[in-house]
């Protein structure tokens, strides 16, 4: 069910797709957190199984791809990061973290003004390279970027106070 | 009910500029808490931005996006006085939106 809604959504991006999508998110995502079991909303959690739904293995890399973000990171829980996709036609932006244990960040579609041009921020589990899958008028392209996280930013109990005490020094 | 949003928006030369944080813990449901006991998934998984009510961005997250998350966005075509709504939803069907006219 999970995989037919994120084909659907890549496939179609129309707003009624959406729609269905969210109302089926809702009840897929309800009943993981229901038995809490680690919930994720993108399917499976290989990196390359993703990557490959998302149309990135194939993509060829481009230039037309900005990608801002920190060499090393210090807090892997909150990495500042900027994507701008200058290729004409761009559709969507997909942001993946290899290493982390869900990797698809977020995928955003843009339509009716909206730029191909995203800033938020991510978390990183452990170093790893950040990948950006971009689609424009049909076809994939992609532009990689490896950050260094210093420390990881999932998973960490004692992560509050690693934060507290990092911020002092 | 969710806490609420912070929304800006503002024009730079043509486009405008959208900024906007959401409160949110964005838990992924693999931390576990001082008992060991693992920590409930709580995230968003849906943004959606739109412009005097015309969706321009829809976004899919999962819970990789931080704590808190921060989003902006750049909107060809809009003008000072428009109407920016940026809303989402979560994996407990919980949502909230936020609305705000371009500077």
């Amino acid at each position: 069910m999970n995989k037919t809604r994120r084909k659907l959504l890549i496939g179609a991006g129309a707003a009624g797709a959406f729609t269905i999508a969210t109302a089926a998110g809702l009840t897929q995502s309800g009943a993981a957190h229901a038995s809490g079991s680690t919930a994720n909303d993108f399917g499976v959690n290989d990196f390359e199984t993703m990557l490959n739904d998302l149309g990135g293995v194939n993509a060829q890399s481009s230039n037309g791809i900005n990608i801002t973000v920190p060499d090393v990171a210090e807090q892997g829980a909150i990495v500042p990061i900027e994507i701008y996709s200058q290729i004409p036609g761009s559709e969507s932006i997909a942001i993946l973290v290899e290493k982390n244990a869900i990797p698809v960040v977020a995928r955003f579609e843009f339509k009716n003004g909206g730029v191909a041009r995203v800033a938020t921020r991510i978390k990183l589990a452990e170093s790893s390279p950040v990948h950006v899958v971009v689609r424009a008028a049909g076809k994939h392209y992609r532009a990689t970027k490896f950050v260094k996280a210093v420390i990881g930013g999932c998973g960490d109990e004692d992560f509050g106070s690693a934060m507290k005490s990092n911020s002092k020094t | 009910m969710a806490e609420a949003m912070k929304i800006r928006a503002d024009m730079v030369g043509t486009l405008a500029k959208v900024k906007c944080i959401i409160n949110h813990p964005m838990e992924t449901g693999l931390r576990k808490d001082k008992t060991g006991q693992a920590i409930r998934a709580h995230y968003i998984t849906h943004v959606g931005a739109s412009l005097n009510g015309v969706s321009v961005m829809d976004g899919q997250v999962g819970s990789g996006l931080s704590r808190n998350p921060f989003l902006m966005l750049w909107i060809q075509g809009a003008k000072s006085g428009d109407t920016i709504n940026v809303n989402w939803v979560d994996n407990t069907g919980d949502h909230n939106s936020a609305e705000t006219v371009i500077a």
